[in-house]
């Protein structure tokens, strides 16, 4: 028995002494990836686009490279139907914090109203030769049908707003936004702000938190007015001082986007679970010859006035005059 | 439905007709007696699976199955006989017999445990008593070897598994195991014959089955025979326990994790057994879970009641049996998603035995298995699943008087799947959809000559739960032994395997939390493998093994999710093609009092998608595992396992780019938004982590304090604290390895 002991132990300082760790290099060979961002608007001539490339970084983290990885000199082009646009390149400056110090480098155009139901498309040649392109299908017209919505906060005789919409394309996707625009007075400076409403606020300890809409396919949204009494309080939570607050109205935005900017969209703005442990993400692009996206969406807007007395009632000032 | 009906009818009919013919033959020219009975322990009276039975005087005998049941056919009536029946670990018990002639004579037998508690037994306990046994990738494990191998925190039946050669895993941090090449999803676990769809606890970390409720387990690696299907890759059927007849026994255990009830008793003309397990803390699981705090709740919680009684049915025993476990990962915090998964299972079995070499066993089974993915407020995409399975299994074996044995059986399976989930582009959708795979099996074991075992069937599937009219109607199967000298032996199997019902499973998550269960699209032929495989098992002393098998698995049409999936059009799945060969070579010294396993394999996996040919992420090329068991006697025992991998595959990092978020999308014009970047990956599964290996010791303590018993288990888990990669994490390429050294301790008190 004390033989068999002996064999144990001799097995387990011989692991223990080859339990080192070992290097490894996770990295393969890059090969330069380009990468170009352009998401036209359909309610405007201004488009913007972006052009990237790779990079990597020594030390595994990719913050800690640098090197401004955008590309200038390249020439964008869009079409649509028999309308071409070449983009021009500026400069912007970065955020505060940035860790890239030279100037954002952007390329836009204010000639390209894209037509709805249209195909378009874009090319970005690079300096070294290397050619991106992508296409795309203009989403039909979304409008907000007035009629059907209302107009007035509160609204009379009911306890919820509705706002409706129509599109031509059925199988649409929308993002939805309803927010309340308004100033703050402070040190005799007065700044816009916007107060988002959501669905419902669900309370977790002393915070009320906002349970923000998902892109729907559906053609209206509802939002019951003790949400909309919520998203008022919080506008000043904390803030005694309520005469600060100078209400304007509510606006309903809604977008329509086209199928490749609503899976990339949903890609990166829908996340996987906290738990689940995935080492390759799936990765939408819709660039030939690249990464990134090009795509289209329509917008349409919907005033909503509030009462004077509704403002009044928590205490702040009317900015706009009453609704009819 | 698949295939059509009208040939399966005449099939149907033509091999009932044989089947009858065959056996009215047989009966009337049986000239000698028939011997059965079952096997089972004295104390708790539970069915002793897998032991030998042996008439002295005619050197002939059989083995148990798993439900203790023996049949030796053939024997000289009218002649004074000793039946000898061994088990490991109990007492030798030579009983004299003497059968009638054209009779069929019954004996339970019940068997005492060692007073010692060594693994003496004589040496009949280990000779080869069905030299002929076609059980060719067949592992049979009883539950004391469970509790032999190192516990860690829990034991667990699909963590035993994986040191057996063959069985593979791809860390410390999940129970999940992949069988000769093929995903996790391909294997079929069964519960007293009724499938568990989601056998796993705990983000995959443990499986559902408490190993207190387990008997014993037949564990299928590939080639199995016709009376089992569904999955193209292995086959798990776990028996439980019946519950102690004798008297009413009460067992507690604790371990760092959960804690664990077990109460079994007699009813009249029966017994029953429940048990059950619950979590109290999570804190050890922050060991497995890279210090995350995940706040796992689980439960199972097993029954069984079995009645039989001559003066209601002659020969007959009947049990009902439930499992259900639900875990839960709730969040107190409204921002971070909720998870529920539950499995409620429900069975009824009628095994009877007449008065001629005939028995055969009715069941009838509900699985229903319901998984849950609750947003809350996260971003994360609301999923429901739901499997709905109600079988009616019905299965008939009848042995000859020359050994040969046919079986046939008749399994009807109604699934119901929903799977509710938002698509990519946020709409919900439902993909659930209804089936019935109604099955013919037959199969016959040709066992008359002691050299050679010969079982030949055919799975013929009358209808499937894919609607793809290209479904497999026939799965034929073939398994042989041949035995060239006593000591040494030739096996091999060959058959073609079919699976309609799969999981959606992403293989690039190595923790996953939702797989749902669907029934294989429409659009898709279902998928089919098939095995080859070819063995060699040398015994050439009663305590020392040596076997190899080799093996190659081909799998047509195998789901695959599609990655490149853009417009909604574009279907959830594209059939791939897998292909995997290895050699398995397990080596067992059983000289007393000492166990020693040895195994090693050598193992290929491909997969072929578009084209592209890859690693699945389980494919690892090399494993040994060396365990060794020391039983020293006055209840001390302690056993340490070894366990070496290649590295496994994993995807390289190229570089990264810096991706465009949405901040805002209702800004004026695109923000400039703050650099987030995203990584460019290599073709899948080009690159291979480190090498793997972990030492594991457990040392057992078992002793008395008046009437109550205790079993003290001590494990230590990576006991030189290596540090295996488990994952890198691709924003910051920090390591995440996998169990480091971790103490841990159980205890078990039983009344």
């Amino acid at each position: 028995m004390k033989i068999l002991r002996n064999i144990l132990f001799a097995f387990v300082i011989i692991f223990v002494i080859y339990s080192c760790e070992e290097d490894f290099n996770p990295y393969g060979e890059l090969q330069e990836r380009y990468i170009l961002n352009c998401i036209v608007r359909g309610d405007s001539n201004f488009q913007t686009a972006t052009l990237t490339r790779s990079y990597t970084s020594g030390n595994f983290d990719p913050y800690s490279s640098t090197n401004d990885p955008t590309v200038r000199n390249a020439i964008i082009r869009i079409w649509n139907k028999n309308n071409v646009a070449i983009l021009k390149d500026t400069v912007a400056e970065r955020p505060e914090g940035d860790p890239y110090k030279t100037p954002y480098t952007v390329f836009y155009t204010n000639k390209l109203q894209p037509d709805p139901n249209s195909l378009i498309e874009i090319e970005a040649l690079l300096p070294n030769g290397k050619r991106l392109t992508s296409t795309a299908k203009i989403p039909a017209v979304v409008t907000i049908t007035e009629i059907l919505s209302d107009r007035k906060i509160p609204p009379d005789n009911k306890n919820f707003l509705k706002i409706t919409w129509d599109s031509d394309q059925k199988d649409a996707v929308f993002i939805t936004r309803l927010a309340i625009y308004y100033f703050k007075h402070e040190g005799g400076v007065k700044t816009r702000n916007i107060a988002t409403i959501p669905i419902n606020y669900v309370k977790f300890g002393n915070e009320w938190l906002p349970n923000n809409p998902k892109p729907t396919s559906d053609f209206s949204y509802v939002v019951d007015m003790e949400t909309v009494n919520k998203a008022m309080e919080l506008i000043s939570n904390g803030d005694p001082n309520k005469e600060r607050y100078e209400i304007l109205s509510c606006i309903m935005e809604i977008l329509s986007l086209d199928d490749n900017l609503s899976l990339y969209y949903n890609s990166t703005a829908r996340g996987r679970d906290i738990y689940s442990v995935k080492l390759d993400e799936t990765d939408f692009s819709n660039i030939q010859g690249g990464y990134g996206i090009f795509g289209v969406y329509m917008r349409d807007y919907h005033v909503l006035r509030f009462t004077h007395a509704y403002i009044r009632s928590f205490g702040y000032i009317p900015g706009l005059t009453e609704p009819d | 439905m698949g295939p059509s009906l009208k040939m399966p009818r005449i099939i149907f009919r033509i091999l009932f007709l044989i089947t009858l013919f065959t056996i009215s033959l047989f009966a009337q020219t049986q000239e000698t007696g028939n011997l059965r009975g079952f096997v089972t322990d004295s104390t708790t009276t539970e069915a002793l699976a897998y032991g030998n039975v042996f008439i002295k005087e005619l050197g002939i005998g059989a083995s148990t199955d798993s439900r203790g049941y023996f049949l030796i056919a053939s024997v000289p009536s009218d002649r004074n006989l000793t039946l000898v029946v061994s088990y490991v670990g109990y007492v030798t018990k030579h009983i004299p017999i003497r059968l009638i002639k054209n009779r069929v004579t019954h004996y339970d037998i019940i068997l005492s445990p060692s007073s010692v508690e060594l693994q003496t037994i004589e040496k009949i306990g280990e000779r080869i008593i069905e030299k002929n046994e076609t059980d060719i990738s067949l592992q049979r494990i009883i539950a004391r070897d469970l509790e032999a191998l190192p516990k860690g925190v829990e034991t667990d039946i699909f963590r035993s598994i994986q040191y057996l050669p063959g069985v593979q895993s791809t860390g410390d941090v999940s129970a999940r195991y992949y069988v000769r090449g093929g995903a996790s999803n391909q294997n079929l676990v069964l519960v007293d014959g009724v499938t568990v769809y989601n056998p796993f606890h705990a983000l995959g970390l443990f499986s559902v089955i408490d190993p207190d409720m387990i008997n014993n387990v037949e564990f299928y690696k590939g080639g199995f025979s016709a009376d089992l299907g569904g999955r193209l890759s292995s086959v798990m059927k776990v028996n439980t326990k019946d519950g102690n007849k004798n008297r009413l026994s009460v067992k507690g255990t604790a371990s760092f994790l959960t804690g664990k009830f077990l109460l079994e008793g007699p009813i009249p003309n029966g017994s029953f057994i429940l048990t059950g397990r619950k979590t109290y803390s999570n804190e050890v699981l922050k060991k497995f879970l890279n210090k995350q705090s995940v706040p796992i709740d689980f439960y199972d919680f097993s029954l069984k009641a079995n009645y039989s009684s001559p003066d209601f049915i002659q020969g007959g025993k009947f049990s009902i049996n439930g499992f259900f476990s639900g875990d839960n990962i709730l969040s107190e915090d409204p921002r971070i998603e909720d998870f529920k998964w539950s499995n409620n299972i429900f069975g009824f079995k009628w095994f009877q035995v007449g008065d001629s070499p005939l028995f055969y066993e009715l069941g009838v089974s509900i699985s229903n298995f319901k998984g849950d993915v609750i947003p809350k407020l996260s971003n994360v995409r609301q999923s429901r699943n739901k499997v709905e399975d109600v079988s009616l299994t019905m299965d008939f074996t009848y042995m000859f008087d020359n050994k040969d044995e046919i079986g046939v059986g008749f399994h009807v399976k109604q699934v119901k799947t929903d799977l509710f989930l938002e698509n990519d582009r946020g709409v919900p959708t439902n993909l659930g959809t209804s089936a019935a795979n109604i099955t013919f099996y037959t199969k016959y074991k040709l066992m008359q000559w002691e050299m050679l075992g010969l079982d030949v069937g055919a799975r013929m599937n009358l209808t499937t739960l894919s609607r793809n009219k290209k479904a497999t109607f026939i799965e034929p199967r073939v398994s042989f032994t041949y035995r060239l000298i006593p000591e040494i032996a030739i096996k091999g199997a060959w058959g073609i395997y079919q699976q309609d019902l799969v999981t959606i499973s992403d293989e690039d998550e190595i923790i996953s939390l939702f797989e749902p269960w669907i029934i294989s699209p429409d659009y898709l032929i279902p998928s089919n493998s098939t095995h080859y495989i070819l063995g060699l098992e040398i015994k050439p002393y009663h305590f020392f093994t040596f076997s190899v098998e080799g093996y190659y698995k081909r799998v047509k049409n195998l789901p695959l999710l599609n990655e490149e999936k853009i417009l909604p059009a574009d279907p959830d799945f594209l059939a791939g093609n897998g292909e995997s060969y290895g050699l398995e070579l397990m080596t067992r010294a059983t000289p007393n009092p000492i166990n020693f396993t040895a195994s090693y394999t050598l193992a290929y996996a491909y997969k072929e998608l578009e084209g592209l040919r890859y690693y699945p992420r389980y494919d690892i090329r090399h494993t040994l595992n060396l365990g060794l068991e020391i039983n020293f006697g006055a209840g001390w025992s302690a056993s340490t396992v070894w366990t070496y991998n290649s590295g496994l595959p994993f995807t390289q990092l190229l570089g990264y780019y810096d991706k465009y978020y949405f901040s805002n999308i209702f800004a004026p014009w695109n923000e400039l938004d703050p650099r987030r970047p995203f990584t460019i990956i290599e073709i899948q599964n080009l690159g291979r982590l480190p090498d793997y290996h972990r030492l594991d010791f457990t040392v057992s303590k078992k002793f008395v304090i008046d009437f109550l018993k205790f079993d003290v288990d001590i494990s230590v888990i990576n006991v030189y604290d290596r540090q295996n990669i488990f994952y890198f994490k691709r924003n910051n390429g920090e390591q995440v390895n996998m169990l480091p050294f971790l103490p841990t301790a159980t205890i078990k008190v039983e009344l």
